[in-house]
């Protein structure tokens, strides 16, 4: 009796099984739009995040370029002035400095001359930007220059020279 | 009890023994399908009873109930689905009975061949359950126990089809004819289909003759197909005459079966194997053989499982799937995350879109810090410088200012003439310079022409 009963059990029990099995695969197949879509979304927002990390990487290579120097501090601005030109003496010389990050800030120099040749200017700035280069250290860069030539003497005048430099002070 | 049609499909049948009970002893034939049909051997009632012992899957066991026992009775429904003729036909079977139909096994057997169009011949098949018992009874008292209780009647009629075939449309009388010691059994019909069966214990010729008259009005001019079979029909002839004198009374071709003794046992054997239309099995209800219950029963627990599996299968592939999805999700958000923490340099805490535009601020807040150092790689201003001094040179140019800067330029001055501003401005603009050329009317003291070039002004 008990046998039978089990039995008469098993096919509405299998019945019911396979009627979920079904319902469960038709709610998976209903549903795979709305997965699909859910995963497409989340690929386009990783690819956004990648596209920004590709923008980022070549400023942090620069980064880890400066880290990677010896010295962290760029040559002193005076004493290229005075190595490089000594008969002429700046008109005046101004600072500002901007923090950045991981400890780097960024040193912007103007160099004003009343009168110089312009030839003299642009041998000032290739110096000013070789000295970092050949001593392992943050090199200068001419941001700026302006130049005004005197009347009738075109070949000299008035000039301004902008230079920046990265310098890290010590931790 | 009407039998189900399980009890009567035995498609899974592979080898069939069939046994037939005359008065000189069980006669047992063996029958197995092979690829030229079926195969039949005689067996040994003594070898038979040792081999039916332990019966082989595959094996099935028949006997016959006689169509003295038993009956068979026309029925035609007024419905082309046989499903609804189904429902109607043990209500008309009942009528027809002299006796209740709770007391038989009977069973309907569809019958194409006789249907009009719109409606549904079956045969009724039908024994009491006495006489199911007691013919069972005969067959245990020999050792037997047979799994399927066919009808005599339709047995020697399907096997007369099978081993004297008539051609498709021939609508010639038939009677198969079985000759025993203790009875005399016939099976008309008109052509292939089957009409009654006949059985009587004497060999009263008037009586068979009025049964062929009932079966067969107005066929008596027509030539009829007689078929003889039986243990009399074998030995040569019968002692009755009914061999002789039927054809006599109805002329036609007269053909006696080879191996008539076994022709019966032939017909229930080959109506198993080939499970034809006409297939029956009068052991209902409680007379099933147990054999076909617990096959039955298995059937059922197979086809239960199946179903069970099936859905378990469905269930773990939709879970399955709901699964990779999932776990491809949290890939996705695990990967999101860190690529927004790695850039943002910090944990960020907010989802989807409201985490891009907190990653994009802290990115190019970053960018921004850094650019100095990128800046430090690009070309050189004093480059440009120097070339801006040697076009100078070049082409006659007087500066009157200069300023030079990474994204903005400009130059006043004076030139000796139109293409040297021409190719400065070129020059200028090879850098990345979106520069403006601007000229004067040449200076009437010296004819030089003054220009401007400088960046455009940001709209």
């Amino acid at each position: 009796m008990k046998r039978q009963n089990t039995e008469k059990l098993v096919m509405p029990a299998s019945l019911l099984i396979l009627t979920a099995g079904v319902l469960a695969a038709v709610l998976a197949v209903a549903g795979i739009g709305t997965d699909t879509e859910e995963l497409k979304r989340k690929v386009s927002l990783i690819e956004e995040l990648q596209g920004m990390n590709r923008a980022l990487k070549p400023c942090e290579e620069a980064l880890a370029a400066f880290n990677g120097l010896e010295k962290k501090r760029p040559p002193a601005m005076s004493a290229i002035l005075a190595d490089r030109l000594p008969r002429h003496k700046p008109q005046s010389v101004t600072q500002s400095a901007t923090k950045l990050t991981e400890g780097w800030t960024l040193v912007m120099k103007e160099v004003t001359f009343s009168e110089i040749p312009v030839g003299k200017a642009m041998f000032l700035a290739r110096e000013a930007e070789r000295a970092g280069l050949s001593e392992g250290a943050p090199p200068w860069r001419l941001r700026r220059c302006s130049v005004r030539p005197s009347p009738g003497n075109p070949g000299s005048g008035q000039a301004a020279l902008t230079f920046e430099a990265l310098r890290k002070d010590a931790d | 009890m009407q039998t189900k049609p399980e009890m009567t499909d035995m498609k899974w049948a592979r080898v069939c023994w069939a046994i037939d009970l005359v008065p000189d002893g069980p006669v047992v034939i063996r029958a197995e399908r092979g690829r030229g049909g079926l195969q039949y051997s005689r067996i040994p009632p003594e070898q038979a009873r040792a081999s039916l012992g332990v019966l082989p899957s595959g094996a099935v066991t028949t006997g016959c109930i006689t169509v003295r026992d038993s009956l068979t009775h026309r029925l035609n429904v007024p419905f082309s689905s046989r499903t609804k003729a189904m429902k109607v036909l043990p209500s008309m079977l009942d009528i027809e009975l002299p006796f209740p139909l709770e007391s038989c096994s009977y069973c309907f057997l569809p019958d194409a061949s006789a249907a009009a169009p719109g409606s549904t011949s079956s045969i009724a098949v039908a024994a009491r359950t006495a006489e199911i018992t007691k013919t069972l009874e005969r067959y245990r008292a020999e050792g037997f126990d047979p799994m399927v209780l066919d009808h005599e009647g339709l047995a020697l009629w399907t096997q007369g089809l099978a081993e004297h075939p008539l051609p498709a449309g021939d609508e010639t009388p038939r009677v198969v004819a079985r000759l025993e010691q203790d009875s005399c059994t016939l099976a008309a019909g008109l052509g292939r289909r089957f009409l009654a069966s006949y059985s009587s214990g004497s060999s009263d010729i008037a009586q068979v003759e009025r049964f062929l008259r009932v079966q067969l009005p107005g066929d008596a001019d027509r030539r009829t197909d007689w078929i003889w079979t039986g243990s009399l029909a074998g030995r040569g002839g019968d002692p009755s005459g009914l061999m002789e004198k039927l054809p006599a009374s109805r002329p036609g071709t007269s053909t006696v079966t080879s191996e008539p003794e076994a022709f019966a046992a032939r017909g229930l054997a080959a109506r198993v194997l080939i499970n034809g239309p006409l297939a029956c099995n009068l052991r209902s209800g409680p007379a099933v053989h147990p054999r076909l219950v617990a096959r039955a029963r298995t059937a059922t627990m197979k086809t239960a499982l199946s179903l069970a599996a099936a859905g378990l299968l469905l269930a773990a592939m939709a879970v399955g799937w709901r699964a990779a999805v999932k776990a491809r999700e949290r890939t996705l958000e695990a990967q999101f995350q860190s690529l927004c923490s790695e850039l943002a340099g910090y944990e960020v805490t907010a989802r989807g879109r409201d985490a891009i535009l907190t990653v994009n601020r802290e990115v190019e807040r970053r960018m921004a810090e850094m650019k100095p150092f990128l800046r430090a790689f690009s070309p050189s201003l004093t480059h440009r410088l120097a070339s801006a001094a040697d076009m100078a040179k070049a082409y006659d140019m007087e500066y009157a200012s200069l300023d030079l800067a990474d994204e903005t330029v400009s130059i006043t001055g004076t030139a000796g003439d139109w293409e040297a501003c021409d190719a400065l401005l070129k020059q200028l603009r090879s850098y990345g310079y979106s520069a403006r050329l601007d000229r004067e009317d040449p200076r009437p003291q010296d004819g030089r022409i003054p220009f401007t070039v400088s960046t455009r002004p940001t709209p």
